[in-house]
């Protein structure tokens, strides 16, 4: 037989075993501690206390993870919601475009970088790469701030005769040293969309 | 570096129809809504039911978030709350967690210190669910009592007294299935 009751009870040296188990839960101290230093009863109910707990501990640190259609049927049943007050609108008047941004803490401050900014740093490199063109401009490139980093997808028009992986591989690489370099954010990906050609066909 | 859209930051956008920072809020949140749900409800399906209410219960109260409240203290209480309501409407015989099966034939380390925690799991949905929730918020989201006082609106004495009895049981339980 174990040392603790069913009940909570008592030990035989008159220690309260509920005592005990929100000593060894909640991590305190005895509240006797000389006792319970050269107390045997105690000793063994704190040990086998101990063992039981680990297992709450282990349960704990187990990673449950939602399932994926979670989100996925909370943003459907939102979009419903909001199905009725758009349809005759067009988007950009009921969902007012936000500026969202990087943001890096300091010790005194944050720093804020607006998504536009890191959309006109890319534009910038796209210009310097002669036979790529950026399409739909800073606008139409798309910058998702997440957490730790930055993805971009851009759109180009490439000249006729240029080589497509050559050209999206110095615009990926230029707008990735560009974009970290300036900002200190780390760029998770560029997609970069091939949708025009120009030049003499 | 710490780089993260602030929750607030998100839930400004949110409440001004930017779907895109809501989907980021309730994906930051999910498996904290779901963990409790299911740890509440002990049914994944029931689980996943109340973590999409807590959710759209947070789409529908974006504009009561003015900063004093934190996001996960409000999700913790909602979510709690719900569970309980659905814990207290089932039919008393519905409550019964199934029972777990012998586990002494199997020799083998893993196995049995699985089952040893689904027989934890067991034990935790046998409590009451007024001491099921200060139990859950407390050993497995490392609430402090304060902050579970706050989730279920009641007293920091009353929340220690049911955790306290909590434990009790769980131990009971545990040496139980130990020596079975």
């Amino acid at each position: 037989m174990g040392v603790v009751d069913r009940d909570g009870g008592r030990l035989a040296c008159g220690a309260e075993v509920g005592v005990l188990v929100d000593q060894v839960a909640d991590a305190l101290p005895a509240t006797d501690p000389p006792h319970q230093a050269s107390c045997a009863h105690c000793q063994a109910a704190l040990r086998e206390l101990e063992l039981l707990w680990s297992d709450v501990r282990e349960l704990a640190s187990q990673d449950v993870v939602a399932p994926r259609s979670l989100v996925e049927r909370v943003i459907s049943r939102v979009r419903g919601e909001l199905a009725p007050s758009v349809s005759e609108l067009p988007l950009e008047a009921v969902v007012p475009r936000l500026v969202r941004h990087a943001l890096f803490r300091a010790d005194r401050g944050t720093t804020r970088i607006a998504d536009a900014v890191i959309a006109r740093l890319a534009a910038k490199v796209v210009e310097q790469v002669p036979g790529a063109q950026l399409l739909g401009g800073p606008r139409g490139t798309n910058v998702d701030v997440g957490e730790g980093a930055v993805s971009i997808a851009l759109r180009l028009a490439v000249v006729y005769g240029a080589s497509v992986p050559e050209l999206t591989r110095t615009v990926r690489s230029g707008v990735i040293r560009a974009v970290e370099a300036m900002t200190g954010l780390t760029v998770d990906s560029v997609d970069v969309a091939v949708e025009e050609i120009v030049g003499d066909l | 570096v710490v780089l993260r859209t602030a929750d607030i930051h998100l839930l400004r956008a949110a409440e001004a129809g930017d779907l895109i920072a809501f989907e980021e809020l309730a994906r930051r949140y999910e498996a904290l809504v779901y963990r409790v749900a299911l740890r509440m409800l002990g049914n994944p399906a029931e689980a996943e039911d109340a973590a999409q209410e807590v959710l759209l219960q947070l789409w529908k109260s974006l504009s009561a978030f003015r900063g004093e409240s934190s996001l996960p203290t409000w999700l913790y209480r909602v979510t709690t709350n719900l569970c309980l309501n659905v814990v207290r409407g089932r039919r008393p015989t519905d409550s019964m967690p199934e029972e777990v099966e012998a586990v002494g034939a199997s020799p083998h380390h893993a196995f049995e210190a699985k089952a040893k925690l689904r027989a934890l799991t067991v034990a935790i949905g046998r409590l009451s669910p007024e001491q099921r929730a200060p139990l859950v918020l407390r050993e497995l989201e490392g609430l402090s009592y304060d902050e579970i006082a706050d989730a279920l609106e009641t007293t920091i004495p009353a929340v220690k007294g049911r955790i306290h009895r909590a434990r009790i049981e769980l131990v009971g339980a545990m040496r139980q299935h130990e020596w079975a």
